[in-house]
Parts: structure tokens; C-alpha cells; sequence
């Protein structure tokens, strides 16, 4: 298998990651990240200008992380109860709860940095400026950057993208391994 | 207020588990308040992404200093507590961790020697079934063979293996609170690498796999969703009358009991403690020594990562490893630095998560991550470096100036590594890199520096100036205030905690049962 077969691949499934409740209309639905994304379900903690740019970031460090449903993965995380949270942002001593701080400061200062810098959104940038700025926030060099610390913003939408991508039983079947559960998650977190 | 107890358990996690159920099993009312939620094997789903809400979360602890001890990351919460998600490494403090003072002129003296804990390490590995090779294992301390014989190792290990043959080390099976076998009432092990997510078959010696279940049965009662804050004195400032404790609700409750056992690991001890300061005790509850909070210590970790042209196959077998090595344990034998170091092979490998494929190399993305990813799904292979930190008076807990939901202070620490656990720490990577390259891996590397296993706190020792407790985790100022955990090791070796400090609890709670009259009454 190839990188561009991957990138070709479509995840129409995503059992393992189990379903979150997700409000729409006023009642509580189960749905899967990725299905919450294909149904265009509304954001509730992040503004949806900044779930489209996280979305379009994570699919720079992930390709399929978008489609995967990124944007509403962490945007139900950030709605919960910290210790009920399921992001790994919840273990770095640096990122304080709420997380949404986090998040949204380093959304903002993407926006502001790409808006300085190139004067359009993130999604239309070129692959090679998206790269430079991605080497930059890794490598912590990124100019005129307001956010948290760089290298952990990358690194906290880089293992979230992993998540939707690869932490589930669709993401073992593609990398061709057994997931061997006792307990398969599918039940309301 | 609820009815007066014989004794009041804060924490559920190893310790306190050990303690509800030694003392239940005596005939005493045990009530165990946990401040996280209830849970059941039933409740552990196989998935890193849902393994971290056995982490912690919340209260914020607030992490100063050079260097992170990573306590979301190492402590728990729920029914449980951390031990609901360690990977069972179970190998024993040697000998000289307990005299290091004495014998070398470093560090702190245990106020007893490892003869003295070794029927209690025994007694500990026959309830909750340590798999492991004794002979093999050539540098373990004396003690009573495993009872069960070693776990398995697949080509992962084997991969590893040839490397330290090739170093010219040895290795042996992984001590391992794991089942090899079937084994009183609990199943052995499928090997299917979801230990860090708990685990709901009860293979690996989690507290709601054996103490709690024992503590169940002898009448103990567990309250989830109780946050103790304080502890209560009597008038005179000598002696526990019970704890106040929080419900979600918000409402304070007071809990009366003859014995106060503080088993919510090793930060929130001492922040119990020093929020039940009062006129008797203005420093801080069992302060008079000034330590409650000092001596704070973790590990430094060094995760070392190879990509073998064969299959490893590592996303099964146990989080913890399947081999082991303890070499570089003698203090003196790696020149410039002081302490202990082990090896921990063969991790089970998932995907995600810390110490998952992805965070292995975070520097790579877009579609080099897929191809990554690939390649590490088959072929990945892990071991961790563990170093022994020395004890240090300034690293610390202490209360914060912001509070928690309930009005209490947060816990604040300060760390920082001893320039010999660094020392340790680098010729490790420098080692494991090798070892790797050695077993024939086409690329080799290591990770940044990690804290695993915090320990300290409040430390035991002879010496009520220079210690919080006695041999016995008993508070020297307040004779009926005993500490369960790893706050009260005074060093910390370089090997995982959790067997010993189900031993000290062990030592202790038998202890407080043979000698209730006296502590009690």
C-alpha cells in the first residue's frame, strides 16, 4: 500500500473511536466523529471559523483527519468535564483545563500568523507554505505567534488527527493489524 | 455525617485498597471514599483514546520547576485510582535502595531493612500472582520464587534480546503482576496490549481485580465521588477524629472514624494534610517535621524505539514489556552518576497515545505520517530506560493560591531532577539507542526525558524531625493517621512502584489490625 492509496481510502466506518452525543435540534444523538462531520452537525465550543481552520490544519499533519471528523471530536471534548476529557492534551503539565483555552489560543494565533504572513486562509495556502509554517510551529521558530507554546499546539492537533485517523478499530483494520478488544467503546462517553 | 467508622479509607486506589481490605478482613468497618467516580471492569473499553479518563483531570495540579513530574499522566481517578492503568512491572526495591545513606554516604535510609519487607513483597506476589523467571532474574533480592511462571515472549522481545546479547547484557523475563496462567478465580492473560485502558478480565493485578473485590466481600464500603479536604482533630490536636469530604453537590460532609488512613496518592496526601493546618497545627496536619510535601520523586524515563526489518508484531503482548534487565543497578557502576538503573523490553505498542507509533517520531506529518505508521504497525519496537532520582528536600508539594470547586487549594509541585538521574538518564538513551542498532534495527532512536512514578511526600524514616512517618506509614505526630502509597518511600530506586508500595501498605495495615487496641482505642 502506497501513501496515495491511503489518501485515496475512504473511512466510511469508525466504530472504535465509539460515539459521542452530539446535541442537534435539542436532543441528544450518538453519532461517530466522522459521521458528526459528514451530517454537519453545528460546533458547539469552538466557532465554526475555527473548527474549519483546525480541521484544515489536521489534515495538513494527517491527511483524512478532516473527513475523519477532527473538528467534532474536539469540539465535544471541549465541552465536557476535564477529567471526563478525552484529548491527550489532558496529560501535558504545560496545558491547563479548561482545555478550550488552549485550543482556541492556538487556533487564533494560526489564523493570525497565516493572515499576516500570507494574507488568505490556511486551506488555500500551497503545500509548501503550509509545510513552512508547520516546520515553524514544530521547530517553535514561527514568528509573531500569540498562542500557547507552538511545538505543543502541533503536537496536541498532530496526536488528536492520530486519534480519529488511527486510534480505532478502522484505523487498526488499515494499518492491517487486530485490535483484540474485550470491550469495544460504543457506548455514550 | 454518616455513622462512626473503625477506619476511613481516602483513595481506593493500590494502597487504599490494601488497607480496606487487610482491615475488613479483620472484622473492621471500613468505609473507602473515593473522589473520582465508580467504576467496574465492566466499565474498561479497549482504546487509548477512552484510557485517559482513568487519568487524572482534575483538580488542576500545578506543575513548577525545571522539569514536569507528569502527574496527570502517572496519577488516576475513579475506583482504582492510577493502579487502573499501570502495566503491572513488578520487580523489588534491592537491598541497598533501603540503606543507600549508610552504605554509600548519599541519599536517605529506609528506618528498616529489605528483610524486614520481604514477607510482605511475598505475600503480596501469592495473592495477586507475579509471573516471572526468580533464577533468571539474577539481580533479584531474596524472596519466595513467582508463583506463576513467565509471560510470553514473541519476536519483539526476541528482537531485543539478541541486541543486549550482542551489548554483552543479560536479560530475563519481566516481573509481571500479570497472569501467565489461570489463577485463583482470575484468567490468564490474552496478550492483546490494552493494559494502559485497564483491564476488564481481571489478568492484570489492578485494585478492582483484587483487593477491592476482597475488601467488597469483608464488608468494607466504597463511596465514590467523595473528595476528602481535610482531616479532623480532635480538641487537643492529637488525634484523627474522621475527615470532611465533598460531594459533587457541592455540600461538605464530615466523616467520624477511630483510624484515618490517607491513600490518594502521593500529591493529594500532602495536600490534605497541609489544608488541615489549624491552631494545633498551623504548618500543616503531622508537620512538625516541616517535611510533609518534601522529598517529592519521580524516575526519569527514556523511551527507546527501533524499526526492525522483521515483523515485531508489538501491538501485542503487555504494556509493560516482556523482558528485562537490571545491569546498571549497582549505584556505583555507570562512572559520573549516582544511582540505579533497569530495563523494561518489548512494550506493547498502539497507535496512538503517548507512548503509541505516532509519538514516537512527532517531528513527521502529512503523508511521510501514514507511511509511519505502516511501517510501525508490523515492525516497531519499544523498551524504556528507567533512572533512580535522588531525594531532594526542594522538590516538593505545596498548596496553591487557587482553589479547587470545594474552596480547597490546588496542589502545586516543584521538581527537579538531580544532576546524577540526568547524567543516568543520558547514558541510558545513549545505551538503549545501542542495544537497538545492535539487535538489528534499520533506524534507532530515543525519546525526550519522561517522569514515570512519583513517590515521596511524605517519607518514613526513625526520626520524627526528619521524617513524616514511622516504619509503619504511621504519622509521628498523630498516632492513629497512617499514609498509604509511595509517598512514604524515602528513595526511589529505579524500579516501579506499585509492588512496593502494596507491601508497606501491606506491613502497615497489618500493623494497625494487630495493634488496634493500642491505636485505636
Amino acid at each position: 500500500m502506497t501513501p496515495d492509496d491511503i489518501n485515496r481510502r475512504k473511512f466510511v466506518r469508525n466504530t472504535g473511536l465509539g460515539a459521542l452525543a452530539f446535541n442537534i435540534g435539542g436532543v441528544s444523538t450518538l453519532l461517530t466523529p466522522r459521521e458528526a462531520y459528514a451530517d454537519g452537525v453545528k460546533f458547539t465550543s469552538l466557532a465554526a471559523e475555527d473548527a474549519a481552520l483546525l480541521a484544515a490544519f489536521a489534515d495538513h499533519l494527517l491527511p483524512g483527519a478532516g473527513a475523519a471528523g477532527i473538528a467534532h471530536f474536539v469540539d465535544h471534548q471541549l465541552g465536557v468535564d476535564p477529567q471526563e476529557c478525552l484529548l491527550m492534551c489532558k496529560y501535558f503539565p504545560e496545558i491547563k483545563a479548561p482545555f478550550d483555552v488552549f485550543y482556541n489560543g492556538g487556533i487564533g494565533a494560526l489564523r493570525d500568523v497565516v493572515t499576516h504572513q500570507y494574507k488568505k486562509p490556511f486551506g488555500a495556502l500551497a503545500a509548501a507554505e503550509k509545510d513552512a509554517i508547520t516546520n515553524d510551529l514544530w521547530q517553535g521558530s514561527i514568528e509573531n505567534w500569540s498562542g500557547p507554546p507552538p511545538p505543543l499546539f502541533y503536537m496536541m492537533v498532530r496526536s488528536d488527527a492520530v486519534d480519529v485517523v488511527y486510534g480505532t478499530k478502522d484505523g487498526f483494520d488499515e494499518l492491517n493489524i487486530p485490535y483484540m478488544a474485550h470491550i469495544m467503546p460504543k457506548e455514550k462517553w | 455525617m454518616g455513622d462512626k467508622v473503625d477506619v476511613v479509607v481516602a483513595g481506593s486506589g493500590a494502597a487504599g485498597s490494601v488497607f480496606a481490605a487487610t482491615l475488613a478482613e479483620a472484622g473492621r468497618s471500613v468505609l473507602v471514599l473515593e473522589g473520582g467516580k465508580s467504576r467496574t471492569l465492566d466499565d474498561l473499553y479497549s482504546s487509548q483514546i477512552w484510557a485517559r479518563r482513568l487519568k487524572w483531570g482534575a483538580p488542576t495540579v500545578e506543575e513548577t520547576g525545571k522539569h514536569p513530574i507528569w502527574y496527570n499522566f502517572n496519577a488516576g481517578h475513579g475506583y482504582g485510582g492510577a493502579a487502573m492503568h499501570h502495566y503491572g512491572v513488578w520487580p523489588r526495591y534491592h537491598p541497598e535502595d533501603m540503606r543507600s545513606r549508610t552504605l554509600y554516604g548519599r541519599a536517605l535510609d529506609w528506618p528498616f531493612e529489605y528483610d524486614v519487607l520481604r514477607p510482605f513483597y511475598d505475600q503480596v506476589q501469592e495473592d495477586v500472582g507475579i509471573a516471572g523467571d526468580a533464577e533468571a532474574e539474577i539481580w533479584r533480592p531474596p524472596g519466595a520464587p513467582y508463583p506463576l511462571p513467565p509471560i510470553l515472549v514473541n519476536e519483539h522481545g526476541m528482537a531485543f534480546a539478541k541486541g543486549f546479547e550482542a551489548k554483552g547484557l543479560h536479560t530475563s523475563p519481566i516481573p509481571i503482576a500479570v497472569l501467565s496462567r489461570d489463577y485463583k478465580g482470575r484468567p490468564a492473560c490474552i496478550w492483546d496490549g490494552w493494559c494502559d485502558a485497564g483491564c476488564p478480565t481481571g489478568a492484570l493485578a489492578n485494585p478492582l481485580a483484587v483487593y477491592i473485590p476482597r475488601a467488597v466481600a469483608a464488608g468494607a464500603m466504597l463511596q465514590a465521588e467523595s473528595q476528602v479536604t481535610r482531616v479532623m482533630m480532635n480538641k487537643r490536636g492529637d488525634r484523627a477524629i474522621g475527615v470532611e469530604y465533598y460531594t459533587p453537590d457541592g455540600l461538605r460532609h464530615m466523616q467520624e472514624a477511630e483510624t484515618v488512613v490517607l491513600a490518594a496518592f502521593t500529591v493529594e496526601n500532602p495536600r490534605i494534610l497541609l489544608n488541615s493546618a489549624d491552631s494545633s497545627a498551623p504548618s500543616g496536619l503531622a508537620n512538625s517535621s516541616g517535611l510533609v510535601g518534601r522529598y517529592l520523586l519521580s524516575h526519569a524515563a527514556v523511551m527507546v524505539y527501533g524499526m526492525f526489518p522483521q515483523a515485531t508484531n508489538s501491538f501485542f503482548g503487555t504494556t509493560g514489556g516482556q523482558l528485562f534487565n537490571q545491569d546498571a543497578f549497582d549505584k556505583q557502576s555507570d562512572a559520573g552518576a549516582y544511582g540505579s538503573r533497569q530495563w523494561e523490553i518489548g512494550l506493547a505498542t498502539k497507535p496512538n497515545d503517548l507512548l503509541g507509533i505516532a509519538m514516537s517520531r512527532p517531528d513527521i506529518y502529512g503523508q511521510s505520517l501514514h507511511k509511519f505508521m505502516h511501517d510501525g504497525a508490523r515492525h516497531i519496537g519499544a523498551m524504556v530506560g528507567v533512572c533512580e532520582d535522588q531525594p531532594n528536600i526542594d522538590n516538593r508539594v505545596e498548596l496553591s493560591t487557587t482553589k479547587d470547586r470545594y474552596g480547597m487549594p490546588q496542589a502545586r509541585t516543584v521538581y527537579q531532577y538531580s544532576d546524577d538521574a540526568l547524567k543516568l538518564w543520558e547514558i541510558a538513551g545513549k545505551e538503549g539507542v545501542a542495544i537497538t542498532k545492535a539487535a538489528g534495527a534499520t533506524d534507532a532512536w530515543h525519546g525526550p526525558l519522561g517522569g514515570q512514578h512519583i513517590m515521596g511526600g511524605t517519607i518514613m524514616g526513625s526520626d520524627p524531625a526528619r521524617s513524616v512517618v514511622n516504619q509503619f506509614s504511621q504519622t509521628h505526630d498523630v498516632a492513629n493517621l497512617f499514609i498509604g502509597g509511595g509517598g512514604v518511600f524515602p528513595t526511589s530506586s529505579c524500579v516501579n512502584s506499585t509492588f512496593t508500595l502494596h507491601a508497606t501498605s501491606l506491613m502497615s495495615a497489618q500493623h494497625l489490625r494487630d495493634h488496634w487496641a493500642a491505636i485505636a482505642a
